[in-house]
């Protein structure tokens, strides 16, 4: 880890909970609507709390709302009704406030045609009140993979740079909360597992993430908790593994064999199905019944070649909420 | 100003902008009021003193310099706020810890930097080949940095209302220019007949060019404080435009 002299924000209206940690949730929501237009319900009386230090997914499928939520909260997008605070701010009252917590990666990529990407970002810096950032701007760009590319023109950058460059000037002021809508749409696989390092990195040095993508494994691996939006409306909210056990806790093993066995009633204490033509069995058990389910497939007698267990994702999960499954 | 140097840094960025592309954004203003210094001022020499009893060139250059910071200063702001609706970093500045105020304080100055430089330049160039006498030069800075400043803040106002280029180029061609050259830069409105000078009144631009001829040469056509009164208030009127146009999220906000 860089250690970084960064001044740090005084704030104007310093409210007396934020001095003394931990007596507001992070973000809070009530209520919160939003309309576009005259009769396009975006938001429907959304509630939901992020707390201090965790990694908040929020997902739900294409006009789902989640980018409309993220940008009521950065000042993009105006709120209709309800209440929404950050570290104990208002939005949009105290908006200013609210600016300098957080930092935020927005869904649509843009990039600057004037200037390179260092530029850039010793601007950013300087939006938030900082004026030699230099260190952690260089500290960023090689966690970023953007290094070599620091004298580039920002607009000249392939789409997964321009996402990444994004992802540097949200985080140049070490934010409080961070927020990236699809940080890694377009980023290749390899870069995307080293902006989740990066992202995991900050969050255990305090900083709570809130987080939309569309990559559900992703999401599982990453998130402690998830909430599943849909036409605006919430439909789940709960930790990671909470959500996983919603569907029970059931796992399939797939074994493959030589032969088939023929003593089954071994393993009549499972539901089994078989494949005559695979030559393979698939039973299913929970959790608790690894040594168990073990044991009676011993008892088959047979050889197996091979081994595949199956086990619930939040891809399920989350089409059985959709109600695509 | 809560964040100073936010606003100092947005006003940086918006001076480094125009200054990356100097040969379009100072040079190019420059060279063609000098080629109108040389197309309308070298054949009508003889004319001279027909005008406010000083030369026909002289009479000229502040009209010429008016042209250039109107147009400069006007383009700077409402261009780089065009450009940035184009590539999207537009919704950016909605994002950042600055207040309304210190953003339309930045766009506003950075513009009227550029809108300075090209005057002065116009006026240092045009020295070389005009006698021009410097009548009351507290009063010229002063007119200057009104002009300036209004349409610095008139470009922020045009560049968010602008849906594209081409309205852009609509208010630019059949608004902005008319008012420019038919404000009096070239000629004097007393040779105007009746109608045309009555008509003449009623755009402000014409005001401001007056002013800045009295700067100059210590006489003109329309009094002073009337020039510098309208000057003044459509400074306020721009103003508080520009400022509502931020804080309210006018077009910015969905
Ligand atoms: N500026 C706007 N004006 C009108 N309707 C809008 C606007 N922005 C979004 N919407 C509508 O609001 C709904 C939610 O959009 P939003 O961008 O929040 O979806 P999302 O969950 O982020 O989707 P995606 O996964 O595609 O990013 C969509 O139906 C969209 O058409
Ligand atoms: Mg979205």
């Amino acid at each position: 880890m860089i250690q970084c002299a960064i001044k740090s924000f005084e704030f104007n209206a310093t409210p007396q909970d934020y001095v003394e940690k931990g007596l507001y949730m992070t973000l809070t929501i009530k209520k919160l609507n939003k309309v576009y237009g005259n009769d396009f319900t975006a938001l429907h009386e959304i509630d939901l709390e992020v707390n201090e230090g965790e990694i908040f997914g929020l997902l739900g499928p294409n006009g789902a709302g989640k980018s409309t939520l993220i940008n009521i909260l950065c000042g993009i997008v105006r709120k209709s009704s309800g209440e929404v605070s950050v570290c104990g701010f208002q939005v949009p009252e105290q908006h200013i406030d609210v600016k300098k917590i957080i930092g935020v990666v927005p869904q649509e990529l843009c990039a600057d045609g004037f200037f390179s990407i260092q530029q850039v970002l010793e601007y950013q810096s300087g939006y938030y009140g900082i004026k030699n950032n230099l260190e952690y701007i260089e500290y960023l760009l090689k966690s970023l993979s953007l290094y070599d590319k620091k004298d580039e023109i920002a607009r000249h950058l392939s789409g997964g740079m321009k996402r990444r460059l994004m992802v540097a000037k949200a985080m140049v002021h070490k934010p409080k909360i961070l927020i990236l809508d699809e940080p890694t749409a377009g980023v290749d696989i390899h870069l995307t597992v080293s902006l989740w390092e990066l992202v995991k990195t900050l969050n255990k040095q305090g900083t709570t993430i809130i987080l939309t993508t569309h990559n559900l494994k992703e999401a599982e691996e990453i998130c402690d908790r998830i909430c599943i939006i849909n036409k605006g409306n919430i439909l789940a909210l709960d930790k990671t593994e909470n959500l996983l056990k919603r569907l029970g806790d059931t796992k399939l093993m797939c074994l493959f064999f030589k032969d088939m066995p023929t003593n089954l009633e071994a393993i009549d204490d499972f539901k089994y199905s078989l494949n005559k033509n695979e030559k393979s069995i698939s039973i299913s058990y929970s959790g608790h019944e690894v040594s168990k389910v073990m044991h009676q497939v011993n008892s088959l007698n047979q050889v197996a070649m091979d081994l595949k267990i199956k086990e619930d994702s939040l891809e399920d999960v989350f089409k059985h909420l959709i109600g695509v499954a | 100003m809560n964040n100073l140097v936010g606003f100092l840094t947005l006003f940086k960025k918006e001076t480094d902008r125009y200054m990356s592309v100097a040969i379009q954004t100072l040079f190019a203003p420059l060279v063609s009021s000098l080629l109108y210094l040389a197309i309308f001022g070298l054949p009508m020499r003889e004319m001279s003193s027909q005008i406010v009893g000083v030369s026909y060139l002289a009479f000229l250059v502040p009209g010429l310099m008016m042209m250039g910071m109107i147009n400069n200063s006007f383009q700077n702001s409402s261009s780089s706020l065009m450009i940035s609706k184009y590539t999207g970093t537009v919704s950016e500045l909605l994002v950042l810890p600055i207040s309304s105020f210190e953003k339309v304080m930045a766009y506003t100055l950075a513009a009227m930097g550029r809108g300075l430089i090209v005057g002065f330049l116009t006026l240092v160039t045009a020295m070389f080949f005009v006698d021009i006498p410097l009548n009351n030069i507290p009063l010229i800075i002063i007119v200057c940095l009104l002009v300036n400043s209004s349409f610095s803040l008139l470009g922020i106002c045009a560049g968010i209302w602008a849906k594209n280029f081409d309205q852009m180029a609509i208010l630019n061609q059949f608004i902005l220019m008319p008012m420019i050259f038919l404000g009096g830069v070239f000629y004097s409105i007393k040779n105007l007949s009746g109608l045309f000078q009555k008509l003449s009144m009623v755009n402000p631009v014409l005001y401001m060019i007056d002013a800045l001829r009295y700067a100059f040469l210590g006489s003109s056509d329309i009094s002073i404080f009337v020039s510098m009164s309208i000057l003044v208030a459509i400074n306020l009127i721009s103003f508080t435009a520009a400022w509502w146009i931020f804080h309210s999220g006018y077009k910015l906000q969905s």
